[in-house]
């Protein structure tokens, strides 16, 4: 064995404040002496961060900066609060549209090449 | 090469030229085997024991399978083994040696062991029952979630649903259990929940599930949950289930269709454990499993899957009808 990756994910599900830019706009409009926006109570903020750290037993010293890749997942779903199966199934996506951005980072920086 | 330049009075050629001689030497002595490296073993000592088990997917022992070690062709009768389906080999060659497991009720099973010398190196081996394509019959009927929790609730709807005699378990349905469909996803190459996603339908690949269990149509069942705070003392329970039928048409399409749709929202005290949860919502899935019977009572989207067979007695529904009394005895 020589290489090791060690992954790691961290998932949040988080509101999102941000609320509907049209109903804001229009409240802008019609009373624009007040700043207010009408946030978006739903927790159908989806984040993710997956965390790659290659590790190499041949070369690697304790004290050696991590060959460490990341990627990001979001989505904001808006609506009805997302149930958890389904919220699930989002993070699975998000996950597996992580793969292509890793394979890129190796492509520019290959942690295999030595 | 210190000593040397600290002299000071030898020119780089000479050091050159020293250093030729003395690789030059070393090439002309042979060079040391390794062998020599470790105590001399004699071939007795070379021999590894090795002893195994073989058992089928359940866990019964299977006897009379056939056992083949790689670098051990010339034996004078096979190994089988024997009624508790143990072998043993006495005289197997060290080193690391693919072992074969051969019966004609199960998959051939190869797997690469390491025998090491003077030692006895146990193994398992596991057979399981070939997968081959059946005709498709039967209806099957089974529970999918992506996390453990929806799992076991969709779970719990789909043995309700037989329970209830919404799908009267006759010999034309088959209840599936998820941990028993592992054999057959790993062929089929997804985990149950991406098998079977709404959003993201893959033909071929159900296809293959179908014919490996035989099945004309499949009812899957789901239920999802959503846990959240309504005020800060109590807390909302939100599930919602589904039965669905997924089939190919004349044309093999894959078609999915909904059968039934419910949900429930309870509001209870906000200080639940797990437990609690996951016992409200098992409660849920019950009530919800009820109202769908009731509703199928008029018109029952199933029928013409479950037509009797001409002499076939229809299956009474079950019921439980089992009173639990908790005598707490007078101190």
């Amino acid at each position: 064995l020589r290489y090791i990756l060690l992954t790691h994910l961290q998932i949040s599900r988080d509101y999102n404040r941000q609320g509907s830019p049209l109903l804001n706009m229009a409240l802008r409009l019609l009373a624009p002496a007040i700043p207010v926006e009408i946030p978006n109570f739903t927790p159908n903020q989806l984040r993710s961060r997956g965390v790659v750290v290659v590790v190499d037993l041949q070369k690697d010293r304790p004290g050696d900066r991590a060959r460490y890749y990341e990627a990001y997942g979001r989505d904001d779903v808006g609506g009805e609060p997302l149930f958890e199966d389904a919220a699930a199934g989002l993070f699975r996506l998000q996950v597996r549209n992580m793969v292509p951005l890793f394979i890129q980072q190796w492509q520019a920086n290959n942690p295999f090449a030595g | 090469v210190q000593r040397r330049s600290g002299r000071g009075g030898l020119a780089l050629g000479s050091w050159l030229a020293l250093a030729a001689e003395v690789s030059a030497q070393a090439l002309a002595t042979p060079p040391l085997p390794l062998t020599a490296l470790f105590p001399h073993r004699d071939q007795a000592e070379s021999q590894a024991r090795l002893v195994g088990q073989v058992s089928n997917s359940l866990g019964q022992p299977v006897a009379g399978a056939q056992v083949h070690l790689e670098g051990l062709e010339n034996l004078a009768q096979p190994i089988q083994t024997d009624e508790q389906g143990a072998f043993e080999l006495n005289q197997a060659p060290a080193g690391r040696r693919l072992l074969t497991v051969w019966h004609p009720d199960y998959e051939k099973a190869e797997q690469e062991i390491l025998l090491q010398a003077g030692l006895t190196t146990p193994v398992e081996v596991v057979l399981q029952v070939p997968l081959r394509p059946q005709p498709r019959r039967r209806l099957g009927i089974l529970g999918v979630g992506g996390l453990d929790h929806t799992r076991l609730l969709s779970q719990r709807l789909a043995i309700e649903v037989v329970r209830l005699g919404l799908i009267p378990n006759t010999e034309k349905v088959v209840p599936l259990d998820n941990r028993r469909l592992q054999p057959i996803l790993r062929q089929v190459g997804w985990p149950i929940y991406e098998l079977f996603e709404w959003d993201r339908r893959k033909p071929e690949a159900v296809s293959r599930f179908f014919d490996y269990l035989g099945l004309e149509a499949i009812v899957i069942a789901r239920v999802d949950v959503l846990t959240r705070p309504t005020s800060p003392t109590e807390v909302s329970l939100r599930s919602r289930s589904r039965l669905e039928l997924w089939r190919f048409d004349e044309q093999g399409n894959l078609v999915a269709e909904v059968l039934a749709e419910a949900s429930r929202n309870q509001v209870e005290r906000g200080n639940l454990n797990a437990d609690d949860l996951a016992q409200l919502y098992q409660i849920q899935v019950t009530q919800m499993a009820a109202e769908i019977g009731s509703r199928w009572k008029k018109n029952h989207p199933l029928a013409s899957y479950l037509e009797l067979a001409p002499g076939e007695a229809p299956v009474p529904p079950s019921r439980l009808d089992t009173a639990v009394e908790l005598v707490i005895p007078p101190s």
